[in-house]
């Protein structure tokens, strides 16, 4: 049996364009960012409401007066400014944050959020702001350390049993040993370099950009964890929104102003 | 464009039918296939200092029968020769009486090789239990006896190689009871034929343990959660000591330390002294509490969290804490390992990474156990 005979391959032809050129418009039709009118709904309603767990200094925190603070809050702000609307602070648990997106309670999310693969089907992230990975450090003064194997030999000083811990067990071994000393806190490893008694440190993003401010320069990153907001996946307009604001920020300085005011005093947040 | 490739296809049907059938017959090949066999090994034993260690494991998602083995494993050579595990409902009994016993027999069986007690955590109903867009946590009442069956066959299969199960998880918290009012007596009406069950089953040895209740200071008439004290205690009303053999207690230290003394308005880890002294004053001194989650976060910015070098200097004296309660049977603190990365604070509660490489507090934990893999062996 055949489902066509040579007298009809030019009808069959005919046919196969047409099935082609209809396959293509729906996978465009099906493709094509939709909008879910979040946008032209926040500024309606006059307000971007913004999820967030504050219970995460420097970047949300609840301070001594009971008012929701840090860098995220200003972040939140700018953006709503920019969208000529106010910001509505909507404190949620990390773990209802998704949910909270995902049942249109927030318009945004912006909570030390780290990028996360397994939700991108469901949302969509904004542009990232911060790196919060692990940071090798050294002095100002210190040119000999430019890349990991140049600690060879020399001593790391590290947080006990923190990420930058098994950060620094992860240095190469050989040909010469890295020596690790390891303190009770982060501020303490961070002295311990600023005080020439160790040749680096190994710090998470907070306090790498702290640490700038008291004369100690990031060598490299040994991790990245990058943070960024995010959205509902059809709120593309509001994504595109969101962006443009970072974006500028990002150019006109904005950012490291917010980075700077929060991240070397966070005594504010207190 | 060239459709004469399209047009030769159409001319020939039985291609087309060949190119159908070659993906489904490969689908088909995948998923017949069975998967990859993990030797169980020679029987293992814990070697350790404390004998009450234990750990949360978290191996209900995990799919990988290697994965499973080298947990458990890892464990072992901790030196803790205790593990509570999730067995969920739903998953072991998808359909009224039909059971699928795989995943759980892998965990049953390797734990059992690696010289592991095993406490197996009870819950999670199964859609045909429940109504329509219900909580997976929401039993109606009617459905208690299913549930009870679900208990028998689960000790009946397992009976010989657990020491324990747990009834339920933290059921004074609205979210655990299926977001339906908060009801310690209701809660014993579930736990009353789940102990039968055990009780008629054929290995009663396995003991029924209420419960674990969340820690938490929400006064009555809250809807989100109940304090555990208050709620102990109308569970006790309500008959509860005669329908468990032990009980469950969830021991967060949060950002105390872990001498911090108990004080009925303060969540620390010795509040299950509180917990112990409560089922004394109902005539239960003797009943046996099995610590099956606790511990510490270390996260770096988390207001609840410790500094890591706190979190090992508390679990270490968690751990030491309840080899001296006599009435403590073991400590099992959350969790040893994530399948995924959560990518959250929830991530600095564990003690190996998803890729199984020991954090600092496992290594300070095998050293303090002696364990196998401490240069101990």
């Amino acid at each position: 049996m055949r489902f066509f005979t040579r007298h009809s391959s030019f009808v069959t032809r005919r046919w196969v364009i047409l099935l082609l050129f209809l396959t293509g418009v729906a996978l465009v039709f099906w493709l094509w960012p939709r909008d879910d009118g979040s946008l032209a709904a926040i500024q309606r309603r006059g307000t971007l409401r913004v999820g967030l767990d504050a219970s995460f200094p420097p970047f949300e925190v609840v301070n001594a007066d009971g008012r929701i603070v840090g860098l995220d809050v200003d972040l939140a702000r700018l953006i709503a400014a920019d969208l000529g609307v106010e910001a509505e602070l909507v404190n949620i648990g990390f773990d209802g944050l998704y949910d909270a997106l995902l049942a249109r309670r927030v318009d945004l999310v912006l909570s030390g959020l780290p990028y996360d693969p397994r939700w991108t089907q469901d949302v969509a992230y904004t542009q990232n702001y911060f790196n919060a990975g692990q940071a090798l450090l050294t002095r100002a003064d210190e040119s000999a350390i430019a890349v990991p194997a140049d600690l060879a030999g020399r001593t790391v000083a590290v947080e006990w049993g923190s990420q930058a811990d098994m950060e620094a067990r992860r240095l190469p071994a050989e040909p010469v040993a890295v020596t690790i000393e390891r303190h009770a806190t982060a501020a303490e490893a961070l002295a311990t370099l600023l005080a020439g008694q160790a040749d680096a440190a190994i710090v998470d993003g907070v306090t790498a950009v702290e640490a700038e401010a008291q004369g100690a320069v990031i060598v490299t990153w040994l991790t990245d964890e990058w943070y960024a907001g995010a959205v509902h996946i059809e709120s593309t307009a509001l994504l595109k929104q969101v962006n443009q604001t970072l974006t500028r920020l990002r150019e006109n300085g904005g950012l490291a102003r917010l980075q700077e005011q929060w991240l070397h005093d966070n005594s504010q947040s207190h | 464009m060239d459709f004469s490739a399209i047009q030769k296809l159409l001319y020939h049907p039985h291609r087309i039918l060949l190119i159908l059938l070659l993906p489904a017959a490969a689908l088909l090949l995948t998923t017949a296939a069975p998967p990859p066999t993990i030797e169980l090994g020679p029987p293992q034993t814990v070697i350790t200092r404390n004998l009450k260690m234990g750990l949360h494991t978290r191996l209900t998602d995990e799919v990988e029968p290697w994965k499973i083995k080298r947990t458990l494993q890892m464990v072992r050579e901790m030196g803790a020769p205790w593990i509570v595990e999730y067995f969920p409902w739903a998953y072991r009994e998808p359909l009224p009486g039909f059971f699928d016993w795989q995943h759980s027999d892998l965990v049953i069986d390797h734990a059992h090789a690696q010289g592991l007690t095993v406490i197996a955590r009870l819950g999670f109903v199964p859609e045909w239990a429940r109504p329509t867009d219900s909580a997976s946590s929401f039993l109606p009442p009617e459905h208690y006896d299913d549930f009870a069956r679900f208990v028998t066959a689960f000790v009946n299969r397992y009976g010989d190689r657990i020491h324990a199960v747990v009834i339920w998880n933290e059921p004074n918290l609205a979210l655990e009871w299926g977001f339906q009012p908060i009801d310690p007596a209701g809660y014993v009406d579930l736990l009353r034929p789940a102990y039968q069950a055990v009780q008629q089953s054929n290995h009663p040895e396995v003991l029924v343990l209420g419960g674990a209740l969340a820690p938490t200071l929400a006064p009555p008439g809250s809807d989100q959660a109940l304090n555990d004290l208050i709620y102990l205690q109308q569970m006790l009303d309500a008959g509860a000591g005669a329908a468990m053999d032990g009980l469950a207690v969830h021991a967060y230290g949060w950002s105390f330390p872990a001498d911090d003394p108990p004080d009925p308005q303060v969540v620390n880890f010795r509040r299950t002294e509180l917990v112990h002294q409560l089922l004394a004053d109902n005539g239960y001194a003797a009943m046996p509490i099995y610590i099956t989650e606790g511990g510490w976060n270390d996260h770096p910015r988390w207001t609840r969290a410790v500094k890591p070098a706190q979190r090992i200097e508390n679990s270490i004296r968690a751990y030491e804490l309840v080899q001296s309660w006599p009435w403590a049977k073991t400590a099992a603190l959350w969790a040893f390992r994530y399948p995924w990365p959560a990518r959250t604070y929830l991530d600095y509660f564990t003690f190996v990474t998803p890729d199984f490489e020991p954090k600092p507090i496992y290594l300070e934990l095998q050293n303090y156990s002696g364990g196998a893999g401490s240069g101990g062996e």
